[in-house]
């Protein structure tokens, strides 16, 4: 009795493959790279939300690494909103040492649980947001916003 | 070295009586709480030796400060304490009514010194305080109990405030918040959230050695540190240094209350009939913490860590949602101790303090002055016991 491998190679159908093979490499070895280079574009923009994405400065070279980008959520108080220039400028602090970070804003502007026409409007000094963000070299991009409260009425001179 | 080991024996040895069921006495100003494990005497220990660490230029120090150690102010009458610096914290009511803290220009808190280095290249000996801010003198308080007052849970704090004045005994008690949201106690202005967060930031703020939790200099008035003028890596105090400071401020134990005789009850009594305790709330309760020592224990904190307003007058900066008027109800519990009184210091006796109180305190000032003088002995007793 023939072992199945050599059963296998015999076989009309497997030799009918196995010619058109060098024919078809070609095809399948481009589509692999075709879905590696979609792979690592999709993987250089922040997040799926459509963040501003970092200038081309950011982008590595052929060849090279990309450094790993960090992600961060900040809970702060906004202490200047740009829409137009599409940054917000957030209050953090420890103790009583505060810092200012700028953030640059998702592009279109969303803010979660709020109507797309509405967001700017949401983004006051004085309210408190939730943003999750990618820290690079360059800046702070948000990928998405949260509202979590608004700004208060304000203090009475 | 030696002394933390020989302190740590002591602690020890008074503790595990404790341990054996024997009433232990109560701990002395400066101590710790009593019921710590080993452990957490051992971090009490190493911790205070961070806290009297005095620090140079070459071991961080700057390039802006207010003091080279914690115990530089914190000293009075041992470590911990209180001391005589009043520094400049600043502030100012925005436009809009929103407080603007002035981080952009270095604020709130603007240094008194700077280094011999930034002395040099920038000729200033202190942070530039912009013009047009409002500056808030603020004295030293002492840090005695304040990791039960730590420890106290958020629900408790939040149970006392009345910012409508529903009970219409003239008195609001509002929470203030910090910048993400999370509801303040700490600060004369209630502002900051934890204490281990009070302490990093102050390490900073106050000597500008940066550590794990704050590990970025404070600016020159906004400007950037000139090169080569703050020469020590960041971070300045290593996370174990950092963490055992603030376990040694977390375990310090509250002073004990003197005894009161008859005297002494009676101006316990009318401490709370003239309306004194409508804020300065006799008593609060921990929650559960991993610290048995700090775990559903009541303290004696006269204070409900809520704003009040004391009136324009006694009003600075604002801070917050705090208005320039509102402040924290100071706690009273280790108020024998105190040389200067209030928030600025003004007050030079606690009768002075009790008098410049205004807004919702109003009230309560007024039948302080109406207190026949044996009343009034006796309510004057009664505070120098705490």
């Amino acid at each position: 009795m023939k072992p199945l491998g050599v059963l296998l190679r015999h076989h009309p159908a497997v030799r009918a493959w196995m010619g058109l093979l060098p024919l078809i490499a070609p095809f399948l070895i481009a589509l692999a790279v075709f879905a590696l280079t979609l792979r690592a574009l999709a993987r250089s923009v922040p997040e799926a939300h459509g963040a501003e994405t970092p200038p081309a400065s950011e982008v590595p070279a052929a060849g090279t690494r990309r450094p790993p980008a960090k992600m961060e959520q900040l809970t702060a108080t906004v202490k200047t909103v740009d829409i137009g220039g599409g940054t917000l400028d957030l209050v953090t602090g420890v103790g009583l040492t505060l810092r200012i970070h700028r953030v640059h804003l998702p592009r279109p502007l969303r803010v979660k649980g709020a109507a797309p026409e509405s967001a700017a409007a949401l983004l006051t000094r004085g309210c408190i947001v939730r943003v999750e963000c990618q820290v690079t070299t360059a800046g702070t991009y948000a990928s998405s916003v949260e509202l979590l409260r608004a700004a208060p009425r304000g203090v009475k001179p | 070295m030696k002394a933390a080991g020989f302190t740590l024996v002591v602690l020890t040895a008074v503790n595990a009586l404790g341990a054996t069921g024997a009433c232990p006495p109560a701990p002395q100003l400066g101590e710790p709480l009593r019921g710590l494990s080993g452990d957490d005497l051992e971090r009490f220990a190493r911790g205070k030796e961070v806290f009297e660490r005095t620090f140079t230029p070459e071991t961080g120090l700057g390039p802006l400060f207010n003091a080279d150690a914690c115990g530089e102010c914190h000293e009075d009458p041992v470590l911990g304490g209180t001391g005589d610096e009043v520094e400049d914290h600043a502030a100012l009511v925005g436009a809009d009514g929103l407080c603007d803290l002035l981080v952009e220009r270095g604020g709130p808190v603007f240094q008194q010194h700077a280094t011999p280095l930034l002395r040099a290249t920038l000729g200033i000996d202190r942070e530039p305080v912009p013009s047009e801010a409002t500056v808030a003198a603020r004295s030293t308080p002492d840090l005695f109990g304040f990791g039960l007052l730590d420890a106290v849970p958020d629900h408790a704090i939040l149970a006392l405030a009345d910012p409508e004045d529903r009970n219409g005994d003239g008195v609001s008690g509002r929470p203030n918040h910090f910048l993400d949201g999370r509801l303040g106690r700490f600060g004369r202005k209630a502002f900051v959230p934890a204490l281990a967060e009070f302490n990093r930031g102050a390490f900073v703020a106050e000597m500008g050695i940066t550590n794990p939790g704050q590990p970025t200099e404070e600016s020159i008035g906004g400007k950037p540190i000139p090169p080569g003028v703050d020469p020590v890596a960041e971070p300045e105090l290593g996370a174990e240094d950092t963490d055992r400071a603030n376990d040694f401020v977390r375990f310090l134990a509250p002073p004990a209350r003197l005894p009161l005789d008859r005297e002494g009850e009676l101006g316990r009594t009318v401490f709370g009939g003239i309306g004194c305790a409508s804020c300065h709330v006799p008593s609060l309760t921990t929650g559960g913490n991993r610290v048995p020592a700090l775990s559903y224990k009541t303290v004696e904190a006269y204070s409900d860590l809520l704003l009040h307003d004391m009136g324009t007058e006694r009003g600075d900066m604002c801070l917050g949602e705090a208005e320039p008027g509102e402040f924290r109800t100071e706690p009273l519990m280790g108020l024998r101790f105190m040389t200067v009184f209030l928030h600025d210091g003004k007050a030079r006796t606690i009768e002075e303090a009790i008098l410049l109180h205004g807004g919702e305190a109003a009230g309560a000032v007024a039948r302080f002055k109406r207190l026949a003088d044996g009343k009034r002995a006796a309510l004057m007793k009664f505070l120098r016991s705490l």
